[in-house]
């Protein structure tokens, strides 16, 4: 599976691609912010994206509307993994189109497997 | 004009309303109906048609403004009527000083105008405003300061130092309630600065733990056998540290949602059976780490209605807790057990138990049970609060039993699910 992980934090993005890489055998890529994401998304036609919230410059939330509106990226399954997980605020991401939320920190062992499941429920 | 004769000033109602305001202000009601409830009084006793009771507040260049705490309802247009139902219950605020009122707030003096069409000091009413055939305002002192004013229209023959005098009682008692209100009201911008700090440190604190938990994951995860042993017990204690911290994150970010009352439960139909042995899965290795045996003893199938992530993480605290203070080579157990109405939860350790008068303690916020010597653990104190807190929103409650020295049992009981076939 072909996963782009979207975070400002390069460390988070280490350890999420260690996890995902080690632990679930993924094919990962990685952005540094927003922007960049959304070219790497057009170019490498991604199984799923996951998408930080707090990112400076463009946003998460509007980083995820971006990819929707692009004929490449617009049925690419996006997820977000975020420290920001009250109730509102995961009710706004999904109802943005989210597939789902992976709340930080993350279980790094488990992290391959829980997107697996999300994309799964997500068909 | 109206013949209406002149009300007379009855001492004792007015002494009456007094007493009635100060003991529904003791009581928490709500600061609009207190203030309502005392000018609907104020216009009574004194046979007034419209008036207002507000605060004098001073802007930032200085000038004095009115907010209002409670005011007659006298909208002449259905715009204003539905500016009025919006705005009154928080206050209207009026920073135009050209006027009789605002001569109060200006003067710090008390206002009497009999005839206010050719009083100088009247700015003039704006087009639809009920008549105004007398008017009395009155400031609000507390000590030097003056609070606030009252302000009061159209008694039948007019206002005279009489009234004002008879007044007095009354706005004593509104300087009281306003000093009252202030401190209230600074003591819950106090609680919200507080909650709001809670949420920001909660928060920022997930990106470095994000890095801490996730490298140790990975390392234990994947390299465990790469590591000699004394690191090994090494990077056990620092998954050991790294999952309480994580739990505290959790129990402040909980408790942030708990106090601003914006704990949302998903409620579905529950077993309890499931949630227990899903949590138990998770300290299990934790538990062996210290030598403590984790018990399950299920009978029936209890079912409740609940969110089943709350409903975990209640169960996750006690069981935390038990584990935190059961010796070494100890057991503890955790027990369900369905009732006529009731699903019960019982989690069991053999510590150090909790003396009497502590057992409804530390159900309170930022509590743990002392003194330190009798439970030799770290943390803040909020694992039970949020237990208590949230059981109790779905309608459940939780005890404890304890003899110190003799362990302690806390008990969670829930409404059963109706359907419910029992044991």
């Amino acid at each position: 599976m072909r996963v782009l992980l979207i975070d400002d934090h390069p460390q988070i993005l280490r350890i999420a691609q260690m996890a995902l890489e080690r632990v679930g055998g993924f094919d990962v890529h990685l952005a540094e912010d927003a922007a960049e994401g959304i070219a790497l998304a057009q170019r490498i036609q991604p199984d799923l994206i996951v998408l930080d919230v707090m990112m400076p410059g463009m946003d998460g939330l509007t980083a995820l509307a971006h990819l929707q509106g692009l004929p490449a990226t617009c049925t690419t399954p996006v997820a977000f993994m975020t420290a920001r997980v009250r109730d509102e605020e995961v009710a706004s991401y999904l109802a943005a189109g989210a597939i789902g939320i992976v709340r930080k920190p993350f279980d790094a062992m488990r992290l391959a497997e829980d997107l697996s499941a999300l994309l799964a429920s997500s068909r | 004009m109206t013949t209406t004769p002149t009300p007379p000033l009855d001492s004792e109602r007015l002494l009456w309303a007094i007493a009635r305001a100060q003991s529904s202000f003791i009581q928490e009601e709500s600061l609009s109906v207190v203030m309502d409830g005392l000018l609907q009084q104020l216009l009574e006793l004194t046979g007034s048609e419209y008036g207002f009771i507000g605060e004098r507040l001073i802007d930032d260049g200085g000038q004095p403004y009115l907010r209002t705490l409670a005011i007659t309802n006298i909208a002449w247009t259905d715009e204003l009527n539905a500016f009025y139902e919006a705005h009154a219950p928080t206050g209207l605020e009026f920073r135009n000083l050209e006027n009789l009122f605002g001569r109060v707030l200006t003067t710090q003096q008390p206002l009497l105008s009999n005839d206010p069409a050719h009083d100088p000091r009247r700015g003039g009413l704006p087009p639809g405003h009920p008549a105004l055939n007398h008017f009395l305002g009155l400031p609000i002192h507390t000590g030097q300061e003056m609070v606030g004013m009252v302000g009061i229209a159209n008694r039948p023959g007019g206002y005279d130092q009489e009234v004002a005098d008879y007044l007095a009682p009354f706005t004593a008692t509104c300087a009281n309630l306003v000093l009252a209100v202030k401190t209230r009201r600074e003591r819950e911008e106090t609680e919200q600065a507080q909650r709001d700090f809670v949420a920001v440190v909660s928060h920022e604190l997930r990106t470095p733990m994000t890095l801490i938990r996730g490298s140790l994951d990975l390392l234990h995860g994947l390299y465990a056998d790469d590591i000699p042993e004394p690191a090994q017990e090494l990077l056990d204690h620092a998954v050991d540290g790294s999952g309480r911290m994580l739990r505290l994150l959790d129990d402040l970010l909980q408790i942030d949602r708990l106090d601003g009352d914006r704990v949302k439960l998903h409620v579905e139909e529950c077993d309890v059976n499931t949630v227990l042995s899903q949590v138990i899965g998770h300290h299990r290795a934790h538990a062996a780490s210290r030598d403590v045996c984790l018990v399950l003893d299920v009978l029936g199938r209890p079912r409740v209605q609940a969110d089943t992530d709350r409903l975990s993480q209640v169960i996750t605290n006690l069981v935390a807790n038990a584990v935190k203070f059961s010796p070494p080579s100890e057991e503890v157990l955790i027990r369900s057990r369905v009732h006529e109405d009731t699903v019960s939860i019982e989690v069991c350790d053999r510590g150090p138990g909790i003396a009497h008068e502590a057992q409804v303690q530390i159900f309170e916020k930022f509590r743990q049970a002392t003194p330190p010597e009798t439970r030799n653990a770290d943390g803040l104190g909020l694992g039970l609060y949020v237990v208590k807190a949230l059981v109790e929103r779905h309608g459940g409650s939780v005890h404890v039993v304890s003899e110190p020295g003799r362990g302690a049992t806390f008990t969670v009981r829930l409404p059963k699910t109706a359907s419910e076939g029992g044991a």
